[in-house]
């Protein structure tokens, strides 16, 4: 077991790696009683189309219906009601990359730590509970289907995409889920719950020695293989599939999502540093000292006003999202925005230092600091160190050149309407 | 950590010395008995306050300020607890050995500067200011069906009793926004810092000399001391329970049941009511969870909550309105259980769970501090003592509790039909 010092700051993070390639990270807090366990998959609602024996295509939403599942045992053990024995809280969540399985509270760690890998790597379909669980799941979807947030990000993705399966939502449709079934679960299961994809993170009030053991010996991590997985490449351009879209919806207030789609390929730059700089560029045209943002809400243009940075597979996506009835001066003065960016070297430093107190606070929190190494592995498959060594070395050179190599034209744009307003344009 | 208590001349400060974080955090509470017509100008004047000061007039001067302080989180929002309207405002920064020394007294200034400088001239807010404010609380009260599990809540308080303040919209209303101007915001301003109970809290590794300093020079309140009202609603009467289902164009349909908590005694509203609450509904193992969602597949979240000052318990979820008559008739059959099939083994989880809730409380700053807050506003024992309690409740307090537990109103937003257009 290595360690490493967080940021420079006082807080050890020790590490290891077993030989099936399952990676371990645990960060011991001094000063609490609490600890933080996730154990995770680099699996989410993107990975449906791989290779095993053959090209399987599987049913959108299946990552997430897994995860439901995996909370079923064959012996009829409860793990909600389980971990509720000792007083621990358990939930798990599906992104478009990954899933997560966590555990929280203060009582009995290597009992509980090991029973969360016990549930996870044993799993139990049958055709009763895969079908029981479609009603839940159904529900759901319709639940999301009423957020306008969720709506919008949804259908700017669709818009977005013409072949990575992030176009689709995360829990599939009800129409995709009601196709799943116990040998399609199988199979996912088998190819990306298997320990070269998957890590753990634990921590909080914890002794890193004895975790260490408990893994080490865990029956469910004993296999020595590692297991490559063979994941479909998509060929997506870097145009937008649709450029607008409407949706008329039971609102008051008319709703704006604008994105812009750009492709990582060919930049001459590390993908943690990209992030970075997406960032800056962000903060810098809409964030909280922007002349845009102050301009838009001093003039009505708009409210509730938030920019937004993703990433999917080999592409990032920037987004503005926005409540306005002004939506067409609104859009246009986005669009302005990002024509000749400039951004000076004291706006650059402003940003920094922002940023660097943020860091520094975000120790203090045991989820926080638990959840940026996880979003590390999956995304870069190794932890930064010193994300504020990082910050510091953001330099107006790189972002000028950045800058000047970036494509903000493939843009796209969903407008939520009210549904009295439909048929007056 | 021991909270030390100092009497000011308008109100009490509350210090929490812990060395465990890297922050300081700085809450100024004014609360006063909530009126339903207060509600929309109490919003606006937080609003007003944290967004234009007489400095820093526009939202850019004041984010560029608030950087220049490596970035404190600063906000202010109101909040009702039981009978009270809460203004909360809020300053959270990195501890001052991190950035400049200086950082602790500029941020409580730039605090200070919103509360007790805010952007006026001849007694009248400023225009500009005055209607970007507004247009964003117009916005608020307008997308108020957005959220259509808050809006189904909502629904149902009005019809269990529209006088309760339980009922007012914390959004506010459009009638009452109309009648807001700058002259009479800046008035009610005036009249609030007179009138409202203060209470300030501080939490972190700091100097008490140079925290009691700073707060009496820079938070001098000039407010009456006055009688204090219960923060408690009476406990009320059920007469027979409401139906009501209304329609809106949604794909799901939202359900809430308001129960009314019937003459707790000390005991059970301190201690009984929550173990009672974590059983029938306050988790993944909770009797309605187990029964809705597993066994039946009816819905992906159904969960139930106290509302500790308003002797309420209020039950939530999302489903079909095809299984309406399913899930009710569901819930009042669990209802029932829990005065005669609550088993031993069920109570033991529920403490374990509830005890493991509090010691979570420790960790993490702001909920040290909120619950300090709750504890001194509820009138609340120490998690110590609560710890203990918990331990002495029986099976027999469970059953006797379960009888003063009464569904009084449901309340359905069913999906599809044709939206009801009024707000």
């Amino acid at each position: 077991m290595k360690k490493f010092n967080l940021n420079n700051l006082d807080q050890d993070v020790y590490y290891f790696t077993l030989a099936n390639g399952f990676k371990v990270y645990l960060v011991p807090f001094s000063n609490k009683k609490n600890f933080y366990a996730v154990l995770g998959t680099r699996y989410g609602s993107k990975d449906i189309d791989f290779s095993c024996n053959g090209d399987i295509h599987s049913p959108y939403g299946i990552a997430h219906f897994l995860e439901h599942k995996m909370f079923e045992q064959e012996d009829g053990i409860d793990p909600f009601k389980v971990f509720a024995k000792t007083g621990i809280s358990t939930n798990a969540s599906t992104t478009f990359d990954n899933t997560r399985y966590y555990i929280w509270g203060v009582n009995e760690l290597e009992k509980n730590l090991s029973f969360l890998l016990d549930f996870v790597f044993s799993p139990y379909f049958t055709d009763d509970n895969v079908l029981k669980e479609k009603g839940i799941i159904k529900e759901e979807i319709l639940m999301y289907e009423d957020d306008t947030s969720w709506a919008l990000d949804d259908t700017l993705r669709k818009n977005m995409f013409y072949e990575l399966p992030v176009k689709e939502k995360i829990a599939g449709t009800v129409e995709s889920i009601n196709k799943i079934t116990k040998e399609d679960l199988k199979l996912a299961y088998d190819t990306f719950y298997h320990p070269s994809n998957m890590f753990l993170v634990v921590g909080g009030g914890i002794n890193p020695r004895k975790i260490e053991t408990l893994i080490k010996n865990h029956e469910k991590l004993k296999t020595k293989e590692k297991k490559e997985i063979i994941r479909k490449t998509y060929l997506e351009p870097s145009e937008v599939k649709e450029e607008f879209t409407t949706l008329y919806k039971n609102v008051k207030v008319p709703k704006i999502e604008f994105g812009i789609k750009i492709k990582k390929d060919n930049l001459k730059i590390s993908d943690v540093k990209l992030s970075m700089y997406l960032g800056v560029i962000l903060t810098s045209l809409f964030g909280s000292t922007s002349n845009f943002r102050e301009n838009v809400i001093s003039n009505n243009i708009a409210t509730n006003f938030y920019e937004e940075k993703n990433r999917y597979d080999n592409f990032y996506t920037l987004t503005i999202t926005a409540e306005s009835d002004k939506a067409d001066i609104l859009i246009d003065k986005i669009k302005k925005s990002f024509v000749n960016i400039k951004i000076s070297k004291e706006e650059l430093e402003r940003i920094k230092k922002v940023w660097i107190a943020s860091e520094i606070r975000m120790i203090d929190n045991v989820e926080i600091t638990v959840d940026n190494i996880c979003s590390d592995l999956i995304w870069y498959n190794d932890v930064y160190e010193n994300r504020i060594e990082l910050i510091r070395e953001l330099n107006t050179k790189e972002l000028n050149n950045l800058i000047k190599e970036l494509d903000f034209s493939n843009q796209s744009l969903v407008m939520i309407l009210p549904k009295e307003e439909k048929g007056l344009f | 950590m021991k909270e030390k208590i100092l009497d000011l001349k308008y109100g009490k400060l509350h210090l929490l010395k812990t060395k465990k974080f890297r922050s300081i955090t700085l809450k100024v509470l004014l609360s006063d008995v909530i009126k339903k017509e207060d509600i929309t100008k109490r919003n606006f004047l937080t609003d007003y306050l944290v967004l234009t000061t007489k400095k820093y007039s526009t939202r850019q001067k004041l984010a560029l300020k608030i950087q220049d302080l490596y970035s404190p989180y600063i906000s202010g929002y109101n909040t009702r607890l039981g009978n009270y309207l809460i203004t909360k405002f809020s300053l959270s920064l990195l501890n001052p050995k991190y950035t400049d020394i200086k950082m602790l007294e500029e941020s409580i200034d730039l605090l200070s500067e919103m509360i007790f400088n805010p952007n006026q001239k001849n007694n009248k807010f400023e225009k500009k200011s005055f209607n970007i404010i507004k247009n964003g609380i117009l916005n608020e009260i307008k997308t108020i069906k957005e959220s259509p599990k808050n809006y189904s809540t909502i629904r149902m308080f009005e019809n269990m009793d529209a006088s309760k303040p339980y009922a007012f919209r914390g959004y506010g209303y459009i009638e009452d926004l109309e009648k807001i101007t700058e002259e009479n915001l800046y008035q009610y301003y005036k009249d609030f810092l007179k009138t409202c109970n203060v209470d300030i809290y501080v939490i972190g590794d700091f100097d008490d000399d140079e925290i009691i300093k700073l707060v009496k020079e820079k938070l001098n309140f000039k407010t009456i001391k006055k009688e204090k009202t219960s923060i408690y609603l009476n406990s009320d009467k059920v007469k027979k329970i409401k139906t009501i289902i209304e329609k809106e164009d949604f794909k799901q349909s939202k359900l809430s049941i308001g129960c009314k908590l019937l003459d707790l005694t000390e005991f059970e509203r301190k201690y009984v009511i929550n173990i009672y609450n974590m059983i029938l509904g306050g988790g993944f193992n909770s009797k309605l969870m187990q029964e809705i969602r597993e066994k039946n597949s009816l819905a992906y979240y159904i969960n139930s909550n106290i509302l500790k000052a308003d002797n309420i318990l209020l039950i939530q979820s999302g489903i079909s309105s095809n299984n309406f008559k399913k899930v009710i008739s569901s819930i009042k059959k669990i209802m029932k259980q829990m005065g005669s099939e609550v088993f031993e083994a069920e109570l033991n989880d529920a403490k374990t769970e509830y005890i493991s809730l509090l010691d979570e409380v420790y960790d993490n700053i702001d909920s040290i501090l909120e619950n300090y807050i709750a504890t001194n506003l509820l009138n609340l024992d120490s998690l110590e003592k609560r710890r203990e309690n918990i331990e002495k409740i029986s099976l027999d307090d469970i059953k006797n509790i379960s009888k003063k537990v009464k569904i009084d109103t449901i309340y359905l937003l069913e999906d599809g039909g044709e939206a009801n257009e009024e707000i």
